[in-house]
C-alpha cells in the first residue's frame, strides 16, 4: 500500500497556465478561475474551498465554459450556466454564478490583453 | 440502529476510504448508519475536492515533516491533521435521516458539535455555511457530500493547535479573510486547550454524548466486507492521479 508516500513528480507540464483571477464571495467561499492553454484551446479550472452538490458537475460547468467563445456578455454567460447548472440538478454552496461569470470574464481578459499571469483579488 | 466507531488512528488514504466504504455499505443496505471518530497517524493535510493540491500545500514541507497528504471527496478547504491536536468525526447515513436543505444539514450536524464543546464548558456558534467558532474564531471544519442516497460530512475539533506546523505546509490564499475581522490566518483559528483545560478524552467523551444524543446506537466496529473496500479505495485515496487530478 503506498499510503505515506509523497510522490517526486509534480504535475505533468502538458498545459500552459496563461491568466487567473480570484476571489472570496462575500458570506461564501474562495473561488479562482484559471485558464490553461491546452494543444491551442482554451481550458478553464474553478478551484476553491466551495461545495457542488453533486461534485461532479465542476466538470460540466468548466466544459462548458472552455467552449464559449470568450465574446459572449455577462448576462450570457451567466444565462447558459444557469441553463447547464439546472439542466444537471447541481446546488452551488458559497458559490455563484455571477462570481463564476465576473473571474471567467477577468480572466479571459488577463489572457487576451496579454497582461502577465495575474492572481489577485477581484 | 445508529453504529458508532470508537476513535482510533489511521493514515490518511485509509481515513478517507473507510468513509467512503460505510458509504458505499449504507448506499446498499449492508452497513447501518454510523457515527465514526477518527484520528490521522501520520499527520496529513487533507484537501477539498475542488482544490489544487499545488495552490494548497507545501509539498517540500509535508516532505521534510513526514506529514502525509490526500484530496477528499468533499469539497471545502485545506486542513492540517495534527495526530495529537483534534479529533475528526464522520457522521454517514441515508439522506432521509437530514434535512433536504444542505445548509441546513450542516447546521443541524454542527450542533452535535456545539454541544459536544458545551459539556466541556466552551460556548460556540455555528457559523453558514459549515464552521463552528468561539469568539469568532474556528475551532470545527466540516465538509459533506451526498452521493446515492447517502450522505457523508465529515470535519474537524482542533483541540490542540500547532501553528507553526499547520501554517508551514498550509497555503492559504490571503484573499480568504478579506471578509474576516481577523488579520492573519494564524489569528483565525483556537483550539480546546486554549478556552478551556480539559483532556482529550474528556473532549472524545463530551463529543461522542454530542453526536450520539436522541440516537438510538452501540459501539460496533467495520464489518469484513467494509474492510476489504477499504483496501480497495485506499489504493485510490494514495493515487497521484485522485490527488493531483486538479
Amino acid at each position: 500500500m503506498e499510503t505515506g508516500r509523497i510522490p517526486d513528480r509534480e504535475r505533468p507540464v502538458m498545459t500552459v497556465q496563461t491568466a487567473c483571477m480570484e476571489k472570496k464571495v462575500a458570506g461564501g467561499k474562495f473561488v479562482r478561475i484559471s485558464i490553461y492553454t491546452e494543444m491551442g484551446q482554451n481550458k478553464v479550472i474553478i478551484s476553491g474551498d466551495f461545495f457542488i452538490h453533486p461534485e461532479e458537475a465542476i466538470f460540466i460547468i468548466e466544459n462548458t465554459l472552455s467552449r464559449l467563445s470568450g465574446n459572449e456578455a455577462d448576462t450570457e454567460v451567466e444565462h447558459i450556466l444557469e441553463k447547464v447548472i439546472a439542466e444537471n440538478g447541481a446546488e452551488l454552496i458559497g458559490l455563484d454564478i455571477p462570481t463564476i461569470t465576473k473571474l471567467y470574464k477577468g480572466a479571459l481578459h488577463v489572457e487576451s490583453t496579454g497582461a502577465q499571469l495575474v492572481s489577485g483579488s477581484h | 440502529m445508529w453504529r458508532v466507531l470508537e476513535l482510533s488512528s489511521y493514515p490518511a488514504a485509509i481515513n478517507m476510504a473507510i468513509d467512503e466504504a460505510i458509504g458505499d455499505g449504507v448506499s446498499c443496505g449492508s452497513s447501518p448508519p454510523t457515527i465514526r471518530f477518527y484520528k490521522w497517524k501520520p499527520g496529513a493535510v487533507s484537501i477539498g475536492y475542488f482544490q489544487c493540491i499545488m495552490d494548497e500545500i507545501d509539498l517540500e514541507a509535508c516532505r521534510e515533516s513526514g506529514i502525509d497528504y490526500v484530496r477528499r471527496r468533499t469539497g471545502g478547504g485545506a486542513v492540517y491533521h495534527d495526530p495529537d491536536g483534534e479529533i475528526t468525526y464522520s457522521i454517514i447515513a441515508r439522506e432521509r435521516y437530514f434535512s433536504r436543505d444542505i445548509r441546513k444539514s450542516y447546521a443541524d450536524i454542527c450542533s452535535c458539535i456545539i454541544s459536544g464543546l458545551r459539556r466541556n464548558g466552551i460556548d460556540s456558534e455555528f457559523k453558514p455555511i459549515n464552521d463552528v467558532l468561539v469568539n469568532g474564531r474556528k475551532i470545527s471544519g466540516s465538509a459533506q457530500t451526498r452521493r446515492n442516497g447517502v450522505l457523508t460530512q465529515h470535519g474537524t475539533i482542533l483541540y490542540k493547535l500547532n501553528r507553526a506546523v499547520m501554517f508551514s505546509v498550509l497555503r492559504p490564499s490571503k484573499t480568504k479573510l478579506s471578509d474576516k475581522p481577523v488579520r492573519s490566518h494564524e489569528d483565525s483559528v483556537t483550539c480546546v486547550l486554549e478556552e478551556k483545560d480539559v483532556t482529550e478524552q474528556e473532549l472524545y467523551t463530551s463529543l461522542l454524548l454530542g453526536f450520539t444524543e436522541g440516537k438510538i446506537w452501540q459501539f460496533g466496529s467495520l464489518s469484513n466486507t467494509e474492510w476489504s473496500r477499504v483496501v480497495k479505495l485506499s489504493k485510490k485515496y494514495s493515487s497521484y492521479e485522485w490527488n493531483f487530478a486538479r
